[in-house]
């Protein structure tokens, strides 16, 4: 299937989350910021998309979220605990890089729709996040690439 | 701007309210010890009709009141199972019996012979008898003396401390009968939600069974289950009550007047945060008037004038203004669950207002279905107008609402170690 463009995706998004903005769009790169509600607490979340990598850098056209507001944080009762699933966002350590998929069994490829997967698996991400908070178990599963 | 979940028919469509929903599954009276207290309270009834019984051919009849006729029966204690099942029973006794003849005699008949079924179970008490059992029910039995020509059930209980033997203690005019039929009237099923409730508890109910490997099978739906909204915010206030006075000295504000109160303003909402907000308001504008006016309030049974539902509380304003200042606190907190807020935020104010064990139980209970629903791919999620559905309520859904989706199936990847 065929590579999806930035305007197919920005139309996708505008169609399927109309509260969330475009913040920055180029040729090859976009991004939106907007709200998600798991539950009752409401996230702003900023996805950005390159559609095609650039030299040298392989996982560059993948899909990337963020959470702005309010920061992702550890949990009170052990501060030591890492928050799971989660990629460092080295320029901007407060703002990790949620990890919603599996990359190595392809399970997001850029003939997908953002709006169809990305932002769903954001809101099935920020549902597990709460419940850890809450009770220091991640009940959505996933694969870890390093064994503990 | 904020996006907002679309409102969609369901009785229980927010998180909030689910969570509402199963803390007060988890503190109820089950099925089977619903079951248990109605063959109970019929063992005890034929039990002191015996042959020799001094009682033998004067009781009337025996028939539940106070939280067991209204359906709001919860846990009396915080941190076990118990239950106190309260029965009315309405004999053939002399007009002018004393209070201590009539509280004893009933004594006497239940508890019977050494070494009868009840004899090491029976207690004498201010104006009941209760019988112990030993998985922490308690059949708390009053003897009443109907007052014929009367409206019906209109009748006699008896006062007397067994701790003063020689005061005389007094008799009182009460209506439970009537006033359970009132708080019944007054307090209609929603159908949708009563539907609903009961089978969250019958789920629950097998689900807690199942992990006991218990061969006792939970029985039908029936249906002093089906219960509005009213009443489940009343099993929620009692709760909240016991909680709140569980290391205080002193009596706590009665069950009954709680139901009163409800009951006046009742199912003015559509949804349960929504009513137990409307409630805790309500109460708070009712106790707060008469602060005012320096009174403690009095409320009275509505089908029986005589009948003062808050005889012994509070007693004093200093009593009235404890209570007060807890329901504006629990006003404020309810503001705040139905405002927003995270799941761990929710919790801390759930377990401050109801107690920890059932409110980890629910809360554990939520966040696993919604993980279960993720990792098996079943979770959904609400586009097109921007809202979410928590997965773990669409999972309990019968109908659809048009515009959730389901979410393909995803792993999630990785951790901070990995880069």
């Amino acid at each position: 299937m065929r590579k999806l463009t930035t305007w197919d995706q920005a139309n996708s998004m505008r169609r399927f989350w109309p509260e969330f903005r475009m913040v920055e769009r180029k040729h090859d790169f976009v991004m939106w910021v907007g709200p998600l509600r798991p539950f009752c607490q409401t996230y702003t979340v900023c996805v950005t998309y390159r559609r095609d990598p650039r030299r040298g850098m392989i996982d560059d056209s993948l899909p990337r979220v963020t959470v702005t507001d309010p920061l992702l944080h550890r949990r009170d009762e052990a501060p030591n605990d890492p928050i799971p699933h989660h990629y460092r966002n080295s320029p901007c350590p407060e703002r990790p890089f949620l990890c919603l998929y599996d990359p190595q069994t392809r399970e997001w490829r850029p003939a997908m729709s953002i709006a169809k997967t990305i932002v769903p698996w954001t809101i099935d991400w920020l549902a597990c996040y709460e419940g850890w908070l809450a009770t220091g178990d991640w009940t959505g599963g996933g694969r870890h690439p390093t064994p503990e | 701007m904020q996006n907002t979940a679309p409102r969609s028919p369901q009785p229980l469509d927010t998180p909030v309210d689910v969570l509402l929903a199963d803390i007060a599954i988890r503190i109820q009276l089950s099925h089977t010890d619903y079951g248990k207290a109605v063959q109970r309270y019929q063992a005890v009834s034929d039990w002191i009709e015996r042959p020799k019984s001094p009682l033998r051919d004067r009781v009337q009849s025996l028939y539940p009141q106070g939280s067991m006729a209204t359906g709001s029966t919860i846990a009396s204690r915080l941190r076990t199972d118990e239950f106190d099942i309260d029965i009315a029973a309405q004999l053939d006794l002399p007009p002018d019996i004393a209070p201590r003849a009539a509280l004893d005699l009933l004594y006497e008949a239940v508890r019977g012979e050494p070494d009868s079924r009840y004899h090491s179970m029976a207690k004498r008490r201010t104006r009941c008898v209760t019988v112990d059992y030993s998985d922490n029910m308690h059949l708390d039995v009053t003897p009443m003396l109907r007052r014929w020509g009367k409206p019906e059930r209109e009748s006699h209980l008896y006062h007397h401390r067994p701790e003063t033997p020689q005061e005389p203690g007094y008799r009182c005019i009460a209506n439970p009968h009537g006033f359970a039929e009132w708080f019944r009237a007054n307090t209609p099923l929603d159908r949708d939600f009563a539907t609903e409730f009961a089978a969250r508890s019958l789920n629950y109910e097998r689900a807690a069974a199942m992990a006991r490997a218990d061969s006792e099978p939970v029985p039908a739906q029936t249906p002093p289950f089906q219960k509005s909204r009213a009443v489940v915010v009343l099993q929620l206030l009692k709760r909240w009550r016991n909680v709140q006075y569980d290391r205080r000295p002193g009596r706590r504000p009665p069950s009954i007047m709680l139901a009163k109160l409800i009951a006046d303003n009742a199912n003015g909402t559509h949804s349960l945060s929504e009513e137990l907000l409307h409630q805790a308001k309500r109460m708070l504008a009712e106790f707060q008037r008469c602060q005012d006016a320096r009174q403690p309030i009095h409320v009275t049974n509505p089908v029986c004038p005589e009948d003062v539902l808050t005889d012994r509380w509070p007693g004093t304003l200093a009593t009235q203004d404890v209570f007060v200042r807890d329901i504006q606190i629990l006003a404020a907190k309810i503001e705040q669950l139905i405002s927003g807020r995270a799941l761990n935020a929710m919790q801390r104010i759930l377990v401050a207002l109801f107690g920890e064990a059932p409110t980890t139980g629910a809360f554990r209970a939520f966040i696993q279905g919604t993980g279960d629903d993720i990792r098996r791919g079943r979770s959904r999620h609400v586009a097109g107008v921007g809202g979410i559905v928590a997965p773990a309520i669409v999972g309990g859904r019968s109908s659809s609402v048009v515009s959730e989706q389901p979410t393909p199936r995803h792993t999630f990847y990785g951790d901070d170690r990995a880069r």
